[in-house]
C-alpha cells in the first residue's frame, strides 16, 4: 500500500500535473446532491486524459508517452514494462541509478552518453527541488541559486533532438518549483508551443495553464488544462468563472472557446436542479424521492435569472458569431421547458437540430428533446405519446448495447462536469426521476412504477443494481393507497390499458408481475388478512421466490410442524445460524403460511377449552415464527434488522398469547403460555419507570419483555417491567409449579426463572 | 499552584534584570517588570511582504513589535516536523522588533513520546530563521497551542522547558491565552497574549458574530481580574463572509460585495439573503470543487467594528490595568487594516 503510494506520489511529483496550490486540491461531493447534479445537460467533450489507470492511478496519458518515448529510443529493446517499473520508482529522494533496472544496464552497455546524462540531470533535479522545498529543522534559507544555476546548465545541454522536449520540460519544471512565471511562458513560447502535439507538450501546457489561473485569466487557463487532460484544474477554472453574468462576459470575449460552453452548460444544470428542488415539496409519496437529495431553500432567482437568461441564448443565436448555436439554442429550449411551457421548448429545441452544432451538443439535443417529449406524455395527445415512445425506445436500445465498464466510468460527484456521461446514467439518474415526477404529478401511480420496472430491467450489469425494482417494491408494499398499488397490478396484468403509453409499458410492468403480486400480499398478510393476501400470493410463480433475496430465510418455513411447534414452544429464534437452510426449490412459503393461518384460525372457532387454548397458543406461535424475532421472518418482512425487531405481527402474538392463557386451564399448558408470554417482547402501554424500556423505530410503541435465557438472540434492551401484571402474574404462576418448570428442559434452563423463584430476582439492572 | 508562581516571580525577576540594560540600549521599551508595552500587531501569513499601506500602516500607528508566525508544528507520520515556514521576502522595517511565534497544532502534542525533544528543536530553528535572514536573535518567542486540560501538563512541560532556555539567556517566552483558558490553570511563561477573537463558533448558524462579541466576552470577564499570570490583549481587526445552506455552514467566503441589491438582500443585522446563482469567490475556505453560492444561501458578515474593538478594550483594562500596557491586533493585511480608519486604530490601540 505505502509503495503504491509513494510511486503515486512521486509520478505526480515528477509530472507536474497538479497546478494549482495543495489547499484547492482536495476534493469533496457537496452535502446537497440531487439527481441533476449529474449534469444531465452536457456540451462539452470529456477532457482527453480524464481515463486513469486503476493499477496505477497517476495519468495514464503521461505514463504512455513516457513508455513511448523510451521504447522508440531504444529501438524496443527495452520493455514497456521495464520502463514503467524504472520510472515508478523515481521520486524527490532518489533516482535510482542502478545497473539492475534493465533500462540503466543497457544505456550502460551502449554507452549512450546523452541518455544516461539526461536521467542524471533527472536525479539531480529531484534532488535539489527536494532540498528547496523540503522544511526540516535545519533551516536553511531558501535559496533559488541552485537550482537556477542547474538550469542554466541544462539550457546549455546539446542533448540531441531527441531529447530536447523533455528538457525544455525539465526547464519547465524547475520555473515552476521557483514559481518562476515568466520563465514559464518564455519557455512555452521559445519551445512548447511550436512542439507537436504529444502528452509532454500536453504537461507542458499544463504549467501554462497554471500561469493564467494565477493570474485570474481562467477561460485561457481553462483551455491549456482542457489540453492537457487536467480535470481537477478545468473544475476550479469553471468555479471561478460559472453564472450568468460571467457567460455573458465570456460571450462577449470568447464566443467559441470551452470556458463558454462549460460555463454554459453548468448554468442550465444548476437551473434544472434548482426547478426540481423547488417543486419536489409538491409530491408526497414519500418513496418517489429519498431524503438523501436534500433541498435547496429557494430558487427565486433563478426564475428573474431564467428570463435574462433566454433573451441572452436568443441574442448569441442572432448574432453570427458563435460556432455552436445548437447548444445556445438547446440552452434556450430547455429554459423553456422548466418555465412549463414544454411545446414551446420542444419546438425550440426542435429548430436547433437545424444549426451548427457539434457532436456532443447533438448528444445533448437528442436527450433534451426525449426529457421534452416526456413532459408532455401522458396528457391525452397521442401524437406527443408517440413521439415520446419512439425516443424513449431508442435511448432504450442505446443504453442496452452499453457495457457494464463504460457505464461505471462515470466518475465521483466532483468530477461530474468532465466525465461522461452514458445514456445508461443518464436515464437512470435523470430521465428517471423525472419521469416519475412526471407521472406522480399527473395521478399515474402505475405508469411511474413501470419506469421504475423498465430501467430496473436494463442488463446492464445484471444484479447490480435493483435500486428501482426496491424503490417499485417499496410503493407497493407501503408507500401508495392500495387502489394505487392496484392500479400497478392492473398495467402488469394488461388490464385496464389506456392508450398507447400503457402498451408500450405493460411489457416492462409485467416482467415484474411476481414481485407486485408479492409486495401488495405481504402488505395484506402483514394486516392479518390472509384470505385477501392469498389471493395474490397464491399467483407467484414458485420459481420467483428462489430468485429473491430472502429466499433462505423463507425457506426455514419447511420446518414448521406441530413437533416443531411442540419443541420450540419457547418462543426463542434458533435457527439463526448457516448450515440449515435446505437445497434451493422452488415453494411458496407465503402461501403456505396464509393457508396454514386460515385453517388454524378456522379450527380455531371449532374448538372450546384447552384445545381452543393449545389453537390459540399455535396461532401466537404461527405469528411469532414469521415475525422479526422469529425464524421466518422474511414472511412478514424484506429485511432484518436488530434496530427494528418488531412488527404487526409481534403485537398479534401478544394478543394471542393473552387469549390462549386465559382460556387455558391445563397447568402443563399454562406453564408454556405463561413462558411464552415472558419471552416474547409484549405490546406495553401503560407507565412507565426510569428502567431503560425500548420505544424507539415502532411508531411510538413499547415493548418489555424478560431477556429469558442465554439462547435468547434479540437484543437484550428489552427488559422486564415488574409492574406489568400480567409478567408478574406469569413469574408468580410458574415459581409455584416449580414441578412442571423443572420436568421441562426449556423452562428449567431459565436461569432468570430460578433467581425469581428463589427471590434472587433483580427486576432491572439497571435501575 | 504556590511554587510555580514563585518560579514565575523568580524568573521574572531574573528577566527584569537582563531587561533593565536593554533598555539602555533603547531598543523598545519594557515596563519596570521587563514586559513589553506598546502597539504591535500580529503577522500571520506565509511570506514576508509588505506593501506600502502596510508599512504606512507600522508607521502611523507607531507599531514597535510584530509578532510574526514562523512557522507551525505537525505531527506527521509519528514524528513532528516543521511546515508552512515564513519565507523572508521582504525586510522588516529598522525599529520594530520581531516576536516570533510558532503555532502547534493540536496533534502535536497528544502524547508524551511526540513531544519529547521539541523545546531544543523548535527554539535552534527560530534562532536560525533569525540569524540565516539577517536578523538578531530574537529577545522573545511566543507559542500558539489551543491547548486543553487532557494536554495542558504536556503543554506545560514544554513552555517550562523553553522557558528555561531562554530565561538563560535573558529572553522572554510569551504564549496566547484563549478566553476560555482562562478558567484553567496559566501556563509558565512570562506573561499571556489574551486572544480575545475567535469567541464563538463561526460553524454554528446561530451565532451573531463568531469573532467577537462583548456577550460572550462577559462569560469570561469574571477570570480576569485574578488570573495569576501577567497579560496583554489582541484583538481581532480581520472579518469574513460565512455562507450557509439549509442551516449549515458551507465556506468561509471573502471579497462578496454584500451592498449588491441585485445579489444580497439584507435579512438581519448582519445577515444577507443571496438572490441568484453566483460562483464561490476564488480561495473560499471551506468549500470544495464545484460549490456554488445558490439563491437561498445565507451569508453572516462579520466584522468587528471601532465601537466594539473600544467597548472590549475598555472592558479588559477596567479589569486588568496590565492588559492595556500592550495591545496586539490581529493582523497585518492590507485588506484587513483598510476597513478601519487611522482615528479608529488610534482609539483601540489607546483603549481609552
Amino acid at each position: 500500500m505505502m509503495k503504491k503510494l509513494k510511486k503515486y506520489i512521486a509520478a505526480v511529483s515528477l509530472l507536474a500535473m497538479s497546478f494549482l496550490p495543495a489547499l484547492r486540491a482536495s476534493a469533496c461531493g457537496p452535502d446537497n446532491w440531487t439527481p441533476y447534479d449529474t449534469r444531465p445537460f452536457k456540451l462539452v467533450k470529456d477532457a482527453p486524459a480524464s481515463d486513469y489507470d486503476p493499477d496505477w492511478n497517476g495519468p495514464e496519458k503521461s505514463q504512455d508517452e513516457t513508455c513511448d518515448f523510451w521504447d522508440s529510443y531504444t529501438n524496443g529493446e527495452i520493455s514497456r514494462d521495464d520502463v514503467k517499473e524504472y520510472f515508478h520508482e523515481v521520486n524527490f529522494d532518489s533516482f535510482p541509478y542502478e545497473r539492475s533496472y534493465p533500462l540503466i544496464a543497457l544505456l550502460d552497455r551502449k554507452g549512450d552518453s546523452t541518455a544516461i546524462q539526461y536521467i542524471r540531470d533527472c536525479m539531480e533535479f529531484n534532488k535539489l527541488s527536494t532540498a528547496y522545498q523540503l522544511e526540516s529543522w535545519d533551516y536553511e534559507r531558501r535559496d533559488p541559486t541552485a537550482l537556477r544555476e542547474f538550469e542554466a546548465r541544462i539550457s546549455k545541454r546539446r542533448g540531441g533532438s531527441a531529447f530536447d522536449a523533455r528538457y525544455a520540460l525539465l526547464r519547465m519544471r524547475i520555473a515552476g518549483v521557483l514559481h518562476d512565471d515568466e520563465q514559464i511562458l518564455k519557455i512555452w513560447e521559445s519551445q512548447g508551443k511550436t512542439m507537436k502535439p504529444s502528452a509532454l507538450r500536453d504537461r507542458m501546457g499544463g504549467f501554462v495553464g497554471g500561469v493564467y489561473y494565477r493570474r485570474k485569466d481562467y477561460p485561457t487557463a481553462l483551455d491549456y488544462f482542457y489540453a492537457a487532460g487536467d480535470n481537477n484544474s478545468i473544475l476550479w477554472c469553471i468555479d471561478a468563472i460559472s453564472g450568468p453574468e460571467n457567460l455573458r462576459q465570456l460571450y462577449d470575449h470568447t464566443p467559441n472557446s470551452i470556458a463558454t460552453l462549460y460555463v454554459l452548460e453548468d448554468y442550465v444544470d444548476y437551473l434544472i436542479g434548482a426547478t426540481y428542488a423547488g417543486r419536489r415539496n409538491n409530491f408526497n409519496s414519500p418513496y418517489f424521492y429519498d431524503d438523501r437529495y436534500g433541498e435547496r431553500d429557494d430558487i427565486f432567482g433563478a426564475v428573474a435569472q431564467r428570463d435574462d437568461f433566454i433573451r441572452l441564448c436568443d441574442s448569441v443565436v442572432a448574432d453570427g458569431r458563435c460556432e455552436n448555436p445548437m447548444a445556445w439554442a438547446s440552452a434556450k429550449g430547455v429554459l423553456q421547458c422548466l418555465g412549463g411551457d414544454a411545446e414551446s421548448g420542444l419546438q425550440t429545441l426542435r429548430e436547433a437540430r437545424g444549426m451548427k452544432g457539434d457532436e456532443t451538443a447533438l448528444t445533448n439535443l437528442d436527450r433534451m428533446e426525449l426529457w421534452a417529449l416526456l413532459l408532455l406524455s401522458g396528457k391525452g395527445d397521442r401524437k406527443f405519446d408517440n413521439e415520446f415512445i419512439n425516443a424513449f425506445s431508442r435511448f432504450y436500445a442505446e443504453a442496452e448495447a452499453e457495457s457494464f465498464k463504460k457505464s461505471r466510468n462515470y466518475g465521483s460527484s466532483v468530477n461530474r462536469p468532465v466525465i461522461e456521461m452514458p445514456t445508461y446514467d443518464y436515464l437512470t439518474r435523470f430521465f428517471a426521476e423525472e419521469a416519475i415526477a412526471h407521472f406522480t404529478a399527473l395521478s399515474q401511480p402505475a405508469r411511474a412504477l413501470a419506469v421504475m420496472a423498465a430501467l430496473d430491467d436494463l442488463p446492464i450489469s445484471p444484479g447490480y443494481n435493483d435500486e428501482f425494482m426496491q424503490r417499485m417494491r417499496n410503493n407497493i408494499f407501503s408507500g401508495l393507497t392500495e387502489p394505487e398499488a392496484l392500479s400497478f397490478i392492473s398495467l402488469a396484468e394488461g388490464k385496464d390499458c389506456d392508450g398507447l403509453l400503457d402498451a408500450h409499458f405493460h411489457p416492462y410492468a409485467a416482467k415484474y408481475i411476481n414481485t407486485a403480486y408479492d409486495a401488495f400480499g405481504t402488505r395484506l398478510l402483514r394486516a392479518s388478512r390472509f384470505e385477501e393476501a392469498l389471493k395474490y400470493l397464491g399467483r407467484i410463480d414458485d420459481k420467483w421466490f428462489v430468485t429473491q433475496a430472502i429466499y433462505p430465510y423463507l425457506n426455514r418455513y419447511w420446518g414448521y410442524s406441530p413437533a416443531y411447534f411442540a419443541q420450540y414452544y419457547s418462543f426463542s429464534r434458533h435457527r439463526n445460524g448457516e448450515g440449515i437452510w435446505t437445497p434451493y426449490r422452488p415453494s411458496n412459503v407465503k402461501a403456505d403460511f396464509c393457508a396454514d393461518m386460515i385453517a388454524a384460525l378456522s379450527e380455531y372457532e371449532r374448538l372450546s377449552g384447552d384445545a381452543k387454548a393449545k389453537k390459540a397458543f399455535e396461532i401466537a406461535a404461527l405469528y411469532h415464527y414469521a415475525s422479526p424475532l422469529g425464524d421466518c421472518w422474511a414472511i412478514s418482512d424484506y429485511g432484518w434488522s436488530s434496530a427494528k425487531p418488531c412488527n404487526e405481527f409481534t403485537d398479534a402474538c401478544g394478543d394471542w398469547l393473552r387469549k390462549a392463557c386465559a382460556m387455558a386451564t391445563d397447568p402443563t399448558t399454562k406453564c408454556k403460555i405463561y413462558y411464552a408470554i415472558i419471552a416474547t417482547p409484549m405490546r406495553y402501554d401503560g407507565p412507565h419507570d426510569n428502567y431503560p424500556y425500548y420505544s424507539d423505530n415502532l411508531e411510538g410503541r413499547t415493548y418489555t419483555k424478560f431477556a429469558i435465557d442465554a439462547t435468547w438472540q434479540t437484543p437484550k434492551r428489552y427488559y422486564w417491567d415488574y409492574k406489568t401484571s400480567l409478567g408478574t402474574e406469569a413469574m408468580d404462576y410458574l415459581a409455584s409449579h416449580r414441578d412442571i418448570v423443572e420436568s421441562d428442559d426449556v423452562m428449567r434452563s431459565c436461569d432468570m426463572l430460578s433467581d425469581y423463584a428463589a427471590g434472587k430476582f433483580i427486576a432491572n439492572p439497571y435501575k | 499552584m504556590n511554587r510555580l508562581i514563585r518560579r514565575l516571580i523568580g524568573a521574572t525577576l531574573s528577566i527584569a534584570t537582563a531587561i533593565a540594560g536593554l533598555l539602555g540600549m533603547g531598543a523598545c521599551s519594557r515596563e519596570p517588570d521587563g514586559l513589553p508595552e506598546g502597539n504591535a500587531i500580529y503577522y500571520w501569513r506565509t511570506s514576508l511582504r509588505l506593501d506600502e499601506s502596510e508599512l504606512r500602516f507600522l508607521k502611523r500607528h507607531d507599531i514597535r513589535t510584530v509578532y510574526t508566525r514562523f512557522f507551525d508544528v505537525v505531527e506527521d507520520n509519528g514524528r513532528l516536523r516543521p511546515e508552512s515556514t515564513l519565507i523572508f521576502t521582504d525586510r522588516m522595517p529598522e525599529g520594530i522588533e520581531i516576536v516570533p511565534v510558532v503555532f502547534i497544532d493540536s496533534r502535536a502534542l497528544r502524547s508524551d513520546s511526540l513531544a519529547a525533544g521539541l523545546a531544543p528543536l523548535l527554539l535552534a530553528r527560530v534562532d536560525s530563521m533569525m540569524s540565516k535572514n539577517g536578523y538578531a536573535p530574537a529577545r522573545e518567542v511566543q507559542i500558539d497551542f489551543d491547548w486543553t486540560k487532557s494536554n495542558a501538563k504536556r503543554y506545560f512541560s514544554l513552555l517550562g522547558e523553553l522557558a528555561d532556555s531562554l530565561h538563560a539567556k535573558g529572553r522572554l517566552l510569551s504564549a496566547t491565552i484563549r478566553l476560555h483558558q482562562l478558567a484553567m490553570k496559566a501556563p509558565p511563561v512570562d506573561y499571556g497574549a489574551l486572544m480575545v477573537y475567535n469567541i464563538g463558533n463561526f460553524k454554528n448558524p446561530d451565532e451573531e458574530n463568531s469573532i467577537i462579541s462583548t456577550r460572550r466576552l462577559r462569560e469570561y470577564i469574571g477570570y480576569l481580574s485574578n488570573y495569576p499570570l501577567p497579560l496583554r490583549g489582541a484583538l481581532p481587526l480581520y472579518g469574513w463572509d460565512l455562507l450557509f445552506r439549509n442551516n449549515k455552514f458551507q465556506a468561509i467566503v471573502r471579497g462578496m460585495d454584500l451592498n449588491d441589491t441585485t445579489a444580497f438582500r439584507p435579512i438581519g443585522a448582519n445577515r444577507f439573503a443571496v438572490g441568484k446563482y453566483m460562483p464561490m469567490p476564488v480561495g473560499a475556505s471551506g468549500a470544495s470543487p464545484g460549490s456554488r453560492i445558490l439563491p437561498g444561501d445565507i451569508i453572516r458578515h462579520e466584522q468587528p467594528s471601532a465601537a466594539t474593538l473600544d467597548s472590549v478594550a475598555r472592558m479588559l483594562g477596567s479589569r486588568r490595568s496590565d492588559i492595556r500596557r500592550r495591545t496586539i491586533l490581529y493582523h497585518l493585511d492590507r485588506q484587513t487594516i483598510e476597513s478601519f480608519n487611522d482615528e479608529e486604530i488610534e482609539k483601540i490601540y489607546s483603549g481609552s
